[in-house]
């Protein structure tokens, strides 16, 4: 599986962060028309593999968490991976005692699956999907994500889909989770989700996007790009046209240049 | 609209029993609070623990391992513990992993079992 994924969320190995996970996967489960019950495979199989990234990869260290996923047209391939120092022979990559219950519990719901040691450790598994229409991805990253992440990871969620449509099931449900964390009112959260839906739509053409969000303790930052120079006016009269009264927006930055496109800030933040 | 990733815990004491009803989803960033529920004196101080998991949206593996060592806990107290109405997702956890053979389920929070 060394093509470059459809989706790909990197974010730090916190235990709060594979929540984010979870969203990315109902979104994508519901893009490709996967029933509840095997929406719940996925999700519980790809949970117990980032828990174990949580506990056990970098020790009582932060580190990444990466989590791909390929869609094929009857099949979801799902990567996740971390950057710690390996696994040992028992499965576990800190010598903690384990009663095995992740690891089974993947084993059981996926249809293969697969652990590598790679310059971490990285699971591999599949899911039987309906027919879905094949989805192109480039054969290499952009090099977008390197700007965008600029921020610390540990706060700092990065987001990218190729094709870009893909970007309609990850973004708002990741988004909005990130406002509920940070605490935003429910009307303010209901905002955020409007304004990625209808960012997302203007991507809808793209190969690939990329986008990082990172909230503090009272606002949500979210950078994104490729995109069109010069456009920054319209995209925040769009976005103003999605929200209630309940949240401010504003560029956060100057646009960053990314050779032929740009990069974008925006700062959402609910009203006192 | 409701939030992702929360856990609501709501303690309803009977004279047999205390009931947990969880709504939400369970996992390792907050099974530490359903194991402060189960150990909490209104819970440990009656004849039976029932958790009620007919809202509980999602649970992983750290949820299930909390609830399998609040039963070893209440059988060494000399209670009775049993789980209620799984939702989809748990139930099918409890299935793969074996742990629906060693809890009792009930049909209803307030069922009497055998």
């Amino acid at each position: 599986m060394t093509e470059f994924p459809n989706a790909r969320l990197t974010l730090s190995n916190r235990p709060e962060n594979v929540l984010l996970v979870r969203q990315m996967l109902i979104g994508l489960g519901e893009l490709v028309g996967l029933g509840r019950p095997g929406l719940n495979d996925v999700v519980t199989a790809a949970t117990e593999a980032c828990n174990n990234v949580v506990l056990h990869a970098y020790g009582e260290d932060e580190g990444p968490l990466e989590v791909e996923a390929h869609v094929q047209p009857r099949r979801l391939g799902l990567v996740v991976r971390d950057r710690g120092a390996g696994m040992a022979p028992d499965g576990h990559a800190d010598g903690e005692p384990s009663d095995g219950i992740g690891l089974s519990v993947i084993e059981t719901l996926t249809a293969s699956s697969e652990l590598r040691l790679e310059q971490g450790v990285e699971v591999h598994m599949s899911f039987e999907i309906p027919e879905v229409e094949p989805m192109s991805a480039p054969s290499e990253a952009p090099p977008l994500l390197r700007q965008i992440a600029r921020c610390e990871l540990a706060a700092t969620v990065a987001i990218e889909a190729a094709p870009s449509v893909l970007a309609s099931a990850l973004l708002p449900r990741v988004l909005s989770t990130l406002a509920a964390r940070a605490h935003f009112p429910v009307e303010a959260i209901a905002d955020v989700r409007r304004i990625a839906e209808r960012l997302v739509a203007q991507w809808a053409t793209e190969a690939y996007i990329g986008a990082a969000a990172s909230v503090t303790q009272r606002a949500l930052f979210l950078r994104w790009g490729p995109f069109p120079q010069g456009t920054e006016d319209s995209v925040l009269e769009r976005t103003a046209q999605a929200r209630s009264a309940a949240l401010a927006i504003a560029l956060a930055e100057p646009t960053i240049a990314a050779g032929p496109s740009e990069l974008l800030e925006l700062r959402l933040e609910p009203h006192a | 609209m409701a939030i992702p990733g929360q856990l609501n815990i709501e303690v309803r004491e009977r004279a047999d029993r205390a009931i947990l009803v969880l709504v939400g989803e369970c996992d390792l960033a907050n099974a530490d609070r359903l194991e402060q529920a189960i150990e909490s004196p209104a819970v440990t101080s009656k004849p039976m623990i029932v958790l009620d998991l007919e809202r509980l949206e999602f649970m992983d593996s750290s949820g299930l391992r909390t609830i399998l060592a609040g039963a070893d806990g209440a059988a060494a107290r000399g209670q009775r513990f049993a789980v209620t109405a799984p939702s989809e997702q748990v139930q099918r956890l409890l299935e793969v992993t074996g742990a629906a053979k060693r809890l009792t389920l009930l049909s209803a929070s307030d069922e009497v079992p055998a």
